[in-house]
């Protein structure tokens, strides 16, 4: 149930639409009084035992790649006697029937919370963010994943993670998570050649839900969360990325370029993809990114999900190795990406979105 | 008047197009010629309709004719549509002045003092009952059925609206609701300014509306009550319009935006009435448990007087949920002072003064009932009062600016509070037969039959078939012989000396912690249940002795008498307050929930009912949540999700009670526009309610009196247990009926 529903509820009783209302969603200026942030708080805590229980997920992934691996281990092995080929041809036989049958049944189902972040244009941040939101975001009960569709190949760095060899380009994605900061899985773009970054974007372009094919092995639960960074621009990652994306959330700065790339971004993403708006790199201090914002709040509504303020920090933590978010050196932009993380996660668990995409 | 206004449900029939047709036809004509044929007709209509009234039948010629209007009336009220109404209230209006006629012409040769004295003091009532009626007709004959107009420009264009939220006594807890709901009125921010007008000057309140924000205005004196706090808040403030919210009247986010689009479309309209909703049962409602299924005593007013007075133009002004433009109002001098019902008042002048008033049948705010009897009834002397004292200083009939419309919608809304006297002249006349042997009524039984019976029964069915949705057949009897006696005297006082008497305020929003009977209040109605049911015994034992020449006329005084008995034994069940549990009232909605129990699971439910402080959940079949585990509510609002920290108080299978912890100030916003502000939720249970059927209305009104009559009987026992004991049950008594 969306909010707009008891305005058409009522304008439906006199015969009109609810297309002339005007929402508005004023913010006052309250005061916090102290008792509920007490409970905030309790409330923050409250996910942690939970995530000491997550582990009995992952081993059934592992276990699941391992019987695929086998098939090109035992090919390549010397001992090739004609029981292990046969053997082997059998479970590929197998494997390609399953993945026939799948693919003839059903549209892949991935039960977990997907949020893409996009953006027509690029150096807005998006990466940062996206690392951010990786190592913040947790849903109860669930672990988080973030997944680098960008070619440069960046986001491990943002997230900690030393080597980023493989990634995309590897058949079992399960085995090829990294830890990074705050127990976040990643997965990097990794180190793909020209023929191999083509056979994988042809793969792509050929598949419409490749992505969410690769999703689905990997055996997701309903409370786990996957943050997919993207490449700036229309690519075959993008429409990847769109196809399995609970969230789409796009990331613009509060400049002229910016608003500029939002009627690209219109375009980009086609008019049935709900979306949501971030703006990055927000100066409160410059009264014209004040103004931007301005502009950009009007043009987007209740679209506009969340403001980041333009934080060095970030950058200086991605020179260190230091996790940004890191509770004692919290800084204001990282308290902007916190609460956006709050607004997405309250829009990933509204009834309406669980509605949607339950069917 | 366009077709399109009358109910677009019904389909047009061949005879409406016939009827289209034939005024397209007469629309081609030449003006003089169609003023002669409009003219001529009105004549000729007059002369007939004299005619019908004043020819004298013998009884049999009267019971055909009688019969004959009365089966035709039963099959057109078979029949949906205005006209059929118009046809209904032509026949009720045939019968009811040919009986007056009658009555007027054949009935009042009076024998001696006692039984003119009796006498004439009947035929005053019924002379008032009818020109109630006959205004009545008029004013619901035709109900305007006004549709809201939309705002087309950009919000930039939009005018600035104050809006005022007069307190005195209130509660915070109370008027806060209204407060956060006001601030979340969907409306540029910088052009809505929430204005607090406390006249109780309380530290907590300005505490608050600095908090979040909102205007606190005081004043040095309390002079004129509320309309002088009013006033004083008009100087202060410049917006180009005023919302007026009383301090429990909570609005709904899309109360502006409905509507402001009126007064940008006619630039002389300067008042704007929505109706006054409640979400808590009325003393009515709640001692007779009929919250809902019964239409309450303001529904008939709100569903259709207001809608029938907005024909004429006559809109009231209510004091709440009204928009009124600002110049015309500061051009009349400001809300009105010179009478304690103001809001009334202000309209009067606002026609007068050449303005139009509008009214929008589309409930944009509810509140709170007065939660007991003493405190309804007292609202309703004020108003009573306040009527009476417009009747006697700014007689609508008199004085400049108002068409004949304007003047009898007035006028019939101030003669209604004069109920007091008729209606106890009503209960007790048959009495004056059965005791005294008076002959009130200088005719045979069988001729007063042939001529009262089709003037009472065509009167009710047809106001049932106006009325069916807002009122009830015989509801109307029960609501005013409560009233009755409390109301009686301060009209007549008003009606003497306008100036005698002060402002008294409702406040509302209390418990009734036990149960208990009322018997201060309830005295009246005692008395005249008494009074009737020892008239019936000695009217049947009359019966029962065999009187030879009396047995028509006493059987008539007994079934009047019985009737008498339904009504004042429903009236003593009012009497007998029933607990109220909750200090917060719960408004049932249905609403998408979320919970999240405390190891982090998520459960997806439904509400039931909201308030305030707490929610009512159903979770899906088969779960349930232990009783004081903390949880957290969510509530969806477009892509904010707003969390509330609740404990679970109550737990049967899948329903939950839950209360909320300390909210912030900006959870308290958050839950007011999730919930009081949502824009359907009054609209959607209004006019809803189920139809009337004089016979069916009969037998609920009977059992509502049976029950009153054992709750007097169980509360009289109870009464003379402790009297034995010597423990005083506590009586309440008339709150502030004329405080200051």
């Amino acid at each position: 149930m969306s909010r707009t529903d008891d305005i058409s509820n009522l304008f439906s009783r006199f015969g009109a639409t609810s297309d002339s209302y005007h929402e508005f969603d004023s913010q006052f200026e309250y005061p916090n009084t102290p008792p509920a942030q007490v409970k905030a708080s309790v409330t923050e805590e409250v996910p942690a035992p939970v995530l000491a229980a997550l582990p009995p997920v992952a081993p059934v992934c592992v276990v699941l790649a391992k019987t695929e691996e086998q098939a090109p281990l035992m090919s390549t092995a010397d001992v090739a006697t004609p029981l292990r080929n046969l053997l082997a041809e059998v479970a590929l036989a197998r494997q390609a029937e399953t993945q026939a049958l799948q693919a003839q049944l059903r549209a892949p189902q991935c039960k977990a919370r997907v949020v893409a972040l996009v953006s027509a244009k690029g150096g807005v941040g998006k990466t940062t963010l996206a690392a951010g939101l990786a190592s913040s975001m947790r849903l109860e009960g669930g672990k988080t994943l973030a997944i680098d569709l960008d070619p440069q190949n960046a986001l491990h760095h943002h997230l900690g993670v030393e080597s980023g060899v493989t990634g995309m380009g590897s058949t079992d994605w399960g085995s090829h998570l990294q830890q990074g900061y705050n127990d976040v899985q990643v997965l990097p773009y990794g180190l793909l050649n020209d023929e191999q970054r083509c056979t994988l974007e042809r793969e792509m372009s050929q598949d419409r839900h490749w992505l969410a094919r690769q999703l689905e092995r990997m055996e997701l639960g309903v409370h786990d969360l996957v943050i997919i960074d993207t490449p700036s621009g229309c690519s075959a990652y993008l429409q990847q990325a769109l196809d399995v994306a609970d969230q789409v959330l796009v990331v613009t700065a509060a400049d002229a370029a910016s608003f500029i790339a939002l009627e690209h971004t219109d375009r980009l993403l086609g008019a049935e993809v709900a979306r949501s708006y971030v703006v990055n790199q927000f100066e409160p201090d410059r009264e014209f990114s004040r103004d931007m914002l301005e502009v950009l709040k009007r043009r987007l509504g209740a679209q506009l999900l969340g403001v980041v303020v333009q934080d060095h920090g970030f950058g200086e933590a991605l020179a260190y190795g230091r996790n940004p978010l890191a509770v004692p050196a919290r800084s204001a932009g990282g308290e902007g990406v916190l609460l956006l993380g709050e607004h997405l996660k309250a829009a990933l668990q509204s009834p309406g979105v669980a509605e949607k995409s339950a069917p | 008047m366009s077709e399109s206004n009358s109910a677009p449900q019904v389909a047009q029939s061949r005879f409406q197009r016939w009827a289209q047709s034939l005024s397209d036809h007469l629309d081609q004509w030449p003006a003089a010629a169609r003023r002669a044929l409009l003219a001529g007709t009105t004549v000729f209509c007059g002369l007939l309709g004299l005619l019908i009234i004043t020819v004298p039948f013998e009884f049999y010629a009267q019971c055909i004719f009688a019969i004959g209007c009365f089966s035709a009336a039963l099959v057109l009220r078979r029949i949906p549509g205005r006209l059929t109404i118009l046809i209904m209230i032509g026949l009720s209006l045939t019968a009811s002045l040919r009986y007056m006629y009658w009555r007027l012409t054949e009935t009042l040769g009076f024998d001696d003092w006692v039984d003119m004295a009796f006498g004439y003091g009947l035929v005053l009532a019924e002379i008032y009952a009818l020109v109630v009626l006959v205004f009545g007709y008029l004013q619901t004959a035709w109900p305007l059925r006004r549709q809201p107009v939309l705002l087309k420009g950009p919000p930039s264009e939009w005018p600035v609206v104050d809006v005022f939220i007069p307190s005195y006594n209130e509660t915070l807890d109370i008027v806060k609701l209204t407060i956060f709901a006001a601030q979340a009125i969907d409306w540029p921010q910088d052009k809505l300014r929430v204005h607090v007008l406390d006249d109780g000057r309380r530290e907590d309140f300005r505490e608050f509306c600095e908090q979040i924000n909102v205007n606190y205005i005081t004043r040095d004196n309390n002079r004129h009550a509320k309309a002088g706090n009013l006033n004083e808040a008009l100087q202060v403030t410049s917006g180009e319009f005023v919302a007026f919210f009383d301090a429990d009247h909570v609005p709904t986010r899309s109360f502006l935006q409905v509507s402001i689009g009126w007064f940008l479309k006619d630039p002389k309209l300067a008042m704007l009435q929505t109706p006054h909703f409640f979400f808590s049962p009325d003393p009515f409602e709640k001692n007779l448990d009929t919250f809902r299924s019964v239409p309450n005593e303001g529904e008939l007013f709100y569903g259709l007087v207001q809608d029938g007075n907005d024909l004429w133009n006559a809109t009231f002004f209510c004091g709440s949920c009204a928009v009124i433009r600002r110049k015309p109002l500061m051009e009349v001098g400001g809300v009105a002072v010179e009478t304690v019902t103001e809001d009334a008042h202000t309209a009067l002048k606002l026609n007068r003064a050449g303005y139009n008033t509008a009214y929008l049948a589309i409930p944009q705010a509810a509140g709170l009932a007065t939660e007991s009897l003493s405190r309804h009834i007292s609202q309703r002397i004020r108003w009573a009062r306040g009527m009476a004292q417009i009747f006697r200083t700014d007689n609508p009939l008199f004085g400049k600016g108002l068409n004949l419309g304007q003047r009898l919608c007035y006028l019939n809304a101030m003669l209604h509070f004069f109920y007091g006297l008729p209606r106890l002249v009503f209960l007790t006349a048959p009495l004056a037969f059965l005791f005294f042997d008076a002959q009130i009524f200088h005719a045979s039984g069988l001729m007063i039959t042939a001529y009262a019976l089709p003037h009472i029964f065509h009167a009710s069915l047809t106001n049932s078939s106006i009325q069916g949705q807002y009122r009830h057949s015989f509801w109307n009897e029960v609501y005013e012989t409560v009233l009755a006696w409390y109301i009686m005297a301060p009209v007549l006082v008003a009606l003497v000396n306008p100036k005698f008497g002060g402002f008294n305020v409702t406040d509302k929003g209390g418990i009734i912690d036990e149960k208990y009977f009322d018997w201060k209040l309830a005295r009246p109605y005692i008395v005249l249940l008494t009074l009737n049911m020892a008239g019936m015994a000695y009217g049947i034992a009359r019966l029962a002795m065999g009187e030879e020449d009396a047995t028509t006329t006493l059987l008539i005084n007994l079934l009047w008498t019985l009737y008498n008995v339904i009504i004042t034994s429903a009236a003593v069940a009012v009497a007998s307050e029933t607990r109220q549990v909750r200090a917060e009232p719960r408004v049932a909605a249905t609403l998408p929930v979320r919970l999240t129990r405390a190891d982090g699971s998520v459960i997806d439910g439904v509400t039931q009912d909201f308030s305030q402080k707490g929610m009512g959940l159903r979770l899906p079949q088969g779960v349930s949540v232990p009783q004081g585990e903390q949880v957290q509510i969510s509530l969806l609002r477009s892509q904010h999700l707003s969390l509330f920290p609740a404990v679970i108080v109550f737990s049967r299978g899948e329903l939950l009670g839950v209360q909320f912890d300390a909210l912030t100030l900006r959870q308290q916003s958050d839950l007011v526009r999730l919930t009081f502000s949502r824009a359907d939720t009054w609209a959607s249970t209004w006019g809803s309610g189920q139809v009337d059927t004089p016979l069916v209305a009969l037998r609920e009104v009977s059992r509502i009196g049976f029950r009153g009559i054992h709750e007097l009987f169980k509360a009289s026992l109870m009464e003379v247990r402790s009297l034995l004991r010597r423990r005083r049950v506590a009586p309440s008594k008339l709150e502030n009926i004329q405080d200051k």
